[in-house]
């Protein structure tokens, strides 16, 4: 027994442990909904089953499921980055905002072959969006300025500046703040024909395959890992903690912009106002609750949109409103944030009743 | 003790598991009226634990605790203070930014209806200040005391409540010389005043001055009792670490001779800022030739932190140069500086030497992440490489490790110092800078490392040893100087100057007072 004890890892909480606090995180999430449903005076169960339903109704519910999480996924996949070095991405919408602006451009002016069109858009994206988290990086690296604070504020001014372009300079002809839209022709083609997904989300697959790897395999994912463990000790191992730190921000920020890109290539072919549904803050969500890892990202991001999908269509059936999204998601956050404590004290407590001679087992 | 005194407290059969390895093993302490007990052991023997378990921070396993001869339950510290047992921790737990007073006020309960009378109180602390004659300005801020006072203040907080029992956990590790004085004055004021104290150290000497009896704990067992005045230095070491242990290491023939010129670190004139922008190193110069060792010898806090800082590029350095084996170094980047030839054991060894929650093979990696050594193909690293290593450092300098995924911040004090030194020379240096290497470590573990440290001077590698332990300079150094305010002494052959000397320029007196 001693044995077994000594060979346990104690760097992370076991894989048993953390789909134990998320079924239980779910149970919770369920129970609110079902009181906040029989408040409203309608059948819990129905209602259930209206969501689910409708979130696999068919081809096309389960590519929208795709097509939604995909951004989601995107962006979280920065935010983990950023997270390694200590850093809060939470300026995602607005370098999502910045990227899609300047992939648009790319895509309405430039007049070359597709491949390059898309390549060019790619890095324009990236580097938009980098630019917009990297300074908010910047800031707080040379000057210790809180980059949560100036990110959100970045997001404001992404936010009136895509404003005033769509309704000024970048206006399609026709009154709606709006851009004109992308020619078919660079337009990412759909996973089926007459479906919202389009092979961006083969993309992210290869994404948070490559996050995973940078992060668990390379010398540059321990070294932003470091940072993030203590700035102190990496500054001692000679690790460039400002240079990197900085580098985090910029990734995540390129991520976010990516983001931005493929929605404009692959969604809408155009900017609008309200493109990004604060999905820079989802993001942050899920990463959280996926403890910043690439995998729990993606399935985090498909059940919250399959959620969204699901409750959509659910609304034209029964008297519940949408915003019961909004209350699963605040429960489940909240569980998760909450039950892994309150289960180690339960066992913690539990531990203390039992005879010292048992108690090594547990 | 001449007379039986009545015993005041009795542990019996404490043991205590953690992860199903004994942290105590059956452990009995008896405690008298008006007696002070030293616990003496190496680092890991079980001290703190035991003592933790006395004031109610954890819970044994095993055994019963009795004090006047009934038996107790200790829950909580609120317990034990009910109890009459007031406890000292090592690392202070004072609220820095309130002043002495509300410090000591707080860890009152006896509030009336929810109200604090701050008159009563205030009496009630200068009686018990004056009665115990320790010297407490009450309306200072804590953070602006200095350490010994801010000691001063933690025993008179423990002693409210009705202390009976007060324990100290390595109470000196923190003071100097005339504090260190100070307390066991003071200490000896509490036990004239009948109170029993607990004494936790692994000092040899201090337990010898201040103690009636001494309890040597040995890997979680208790092996000795003894009364302190039959017994000596020599045979205290033994019993502690079960074997003879050499008591300073002898310098061997060294390759260091006065007429060898090859300088290895060159410091002049240079000028360094504290972190208040305070000018904290004043023109201080100093040489070190291949296979010498450079001891600083100096009271804490004047100094050192930002010369070694300076030197390993972590510290900005306003003028002066430094050159390592003739390049120059000021200013460049931490990175350069380690590529170049220094290795750097820094005297924070848990946050800044090593990272808790890495494994071993992660720590010796950090500091080398830029070397191609462990790198391969898309930039990954080489984890085979890197376990050898570690394989390799572990038996080198027998690091006691359970297995090895185990976390860094779970070894004991003198493994994880273990750690950092193996990784540093490891990296075949040209100059070390060791700043507290065997701070807070057991004499196996000190020993371990200085036999190291001279095995590196006889490869040809220089080493600048930075310690508040005079012994540990004079013992080791071939040069050696005194920092005082920021400024360096000039260097000296430790057998150049007395003692009393030393001690002169340790206090701040200038060179010719010394003379």
């Amino acid at each position: 027994m001693k044995q077994f004890l000594f060979k346990k890892r104690e760097n992370r909480p076991s894989f048993l442990d953390s789909v134990a606090n998320t079924c239980l995180a779910i149970a919770m999430a369920i129970i609110v909904s079902i009181i906040f449903i029989l408040s409203l005076g309608e059948n819990p169960i129905s209602v259930f089953e209206f969501i689910i339903r409708g979130a696999f109704r068919n081809t096309s519910s389960v590519l929208e499921i795709l097509a939604k999480s995909t951004p989601i996924i995107i962006i979280g996949l920065g935010v983990s980055i950023a997270a390694a070095t200590g850093m809060t991405n939470l300026g995602g919408d607005g370098q999502f905002y910045m990227g899609a602006i300047s992939a648009a451009i790319i895509g309405i002016y430039l007049e070359a072959p597709v491949w390059i069109v898309w390549i060019a858009a790619i890095c324009v994206s990236i580097l938009a969006g980098g630019i917009w988290g990297g300074f908010a990086g910047f800031l707080r690296a040379t000057i210790d300025t809180s980059e949560v604070i100036i990110a959100i504020m970045m997001n404001y001014i992404a936010l009136f500046l895509i404003g005033f372009l769509v309704s000024n300079p970048l206006q399609a002809p026709g009154g709606i703040p709006q851009t004109r839209a992308i020619p078919q022709i660079v337009q990412l083609p759909k996973l089926i024909a007459g479906s919202r997904a389009h092979w961006g989300i083969v993309f992210v697959a290869l994404l948070a395959l490559f996050v995973w790897f940078v992060m668990n395999r390379t010398v540059f994912g321990f070294q932003l890992l470091t940072i993030g463990k203590s700035a102190k000790a990496a500054q001692y191992g000679g690790i460039a903690v400002k240079k990197l730190s900085v580098t985090s921000m910029f990734i995540a920020g390129g991520f976010a912009g990516f983001a931005g890109m493929i929605e404009v290539f692959g969604t809408y072919y155009r900017v609008l106002e309200g493109i990004s549904s604060s999905f820079g803050f989802t993001a942050v969500m899920i990463a959280i609750l996926a403890r910043y890892r690439p995998l729990g990202i993606i399935v985090g991001s498909l059940l919250i949109s399959t959620l969204t999908v699901g409750v959509n269509s659910m609304q034209i059936a029964v008297n519940v409103p949408t915003s019961i999204v909004t209350v699963i998601q605040s429960v489940v956050v909240f569980s998760i944030l909450v039950m892994p404590k309150i289960r180690a004290n339960f066992q913690h407590a539990q531990r203390k009743r039992l005879p010292p001679d048992e108690r090594e087992e547990s | 003790m001449l007379n039986p005194a009545n015993t005041i407290l009795e542990m019996k059969g404490i043991s205590k598991f953690f992860d199903g390895k004994p942290a105590n093993d059956q452990i009995d302490l008896k405690v008298n009226e008006g007696e002070i007990v030293a616990l003496l052991g190496e680092n890991g023997a079980g001290k703190s634990t035991l003592m933790n378990i006395l004031f109610g921070l954890y819970q044994a396993d095993h055994g019963e605790i009795s004090i006047d001869g009934k038996v107790v339950s200790i829950n909580s510290p609120l317990d034990a203070i009910a109890l009459g047992i007031g406890m000292v921790h090592q690392h202070f737990m004072l609220i820095p930014a309130f002043d002495a007073y509300e410090n000591i006020a707080l860890s009152i309960s006896g509030k009336r209806n929810g109200l604090v009378n701050h008159q009563v109180i205030r009496e009630q602390i200068k009686k018990h200040s004056i009665q115990y004659n320790l010297s407490i300005v009450l309306d200072t801020i804590v953070q602006d005391l200095p350490v010994g006072l801010q000691q001063q203040v933690e025993i008179l907080k423990a002693l409210f409540g009705e202390c009976r029992i007060l324990v100290l956990d390595e109470p000196t590790g923190v003071l100097n010389e005339q504090e260190k004085i100070k307390l066991f004055s003071s200490l000896k004021e509490l036990k004239a005043a009948g109170l029993s104290i607990i004494f936790i150290s692994h000092k040899l000497d201090e337990v010898l001055d201040i103690s009636d009896r001494v309890v040597i704990l040995r890997k979680g067992k208790v092996v000795d009792s003894v009364i302190t005045n039959r017994t000596n230095k020599e045979d205290l070491a033994c019993r502690m670490v079960g074997r003879d242990v050499v008591f300073s290491v002898k310098k061997g023939p060294r390759l260091f001779d006065n007429k060898m010129k090859d300088r290895v670190l060159e410091i002049k004139n240079i000028e360094v800022h504290g972190k208040r922008n305070t000018q904290t190193i004043k023109d201080l110069s100093l040489t070190i030739h291949r296979g010498e060792l450079f001891g600083i010898a100096g009271v804490d806090g004047n100094g050192q932190s930002e010369l070694v800082e300076a030197l390993a590029g972590l510290r900005h350095v306003t003028k002066g140069k430094i050159f390592l084996n003739g390049n120059e170094i000021t200013n460049r980047s931490s990175r350069s500086i380690k590529q170049m030839g220094l290795a750097f054991v820094p005297e924070d060894r848990r946050s800044m030497g090593t990272i808790a929650s890495y494994s071993l093979d992660q720590n010796i990696f950090f500091r080398n992440s830029d070397s191609k050594t462990f790198r391969k193909h898309f930039g990954q690293i080489d984890k085979k490489k890197l376990h050898m290593l570690g394989d390799r450092l572990i038996k080198d300098y027998d690091i006691r490790i359970p297995h090895r995924d185990m976390l860094v911040g779970q070894l004991s004090g003198g493994n994880i110092q273990k750690v950092i030194l193996a990784r540093e020379i490891s990296s075949d240096p040209v100059v070390l800078v060791a700043m507290h290497p065997t701070r807070g470590l057991d004499v196996g573990a000190i020993e371990f490392i200085h036999t190291r440290l001279l095995e590196l001077l006889s490869s040809g590698a220089g080493i600048l040893l930075i310690s508040t332990e005079l012994d540990e300079i004079i013992s080791l150094s071939d040069q050696m100087a005194v920092i005082s305010n920021g400024k360096l002494s000039r260097p000296f052959r430790p057998d150049e100057l007395s003692l009393s000397q030393i001690g002169l320029l340790m206090g701040g007196s200038d060179e010719e007072a010394c003379r």
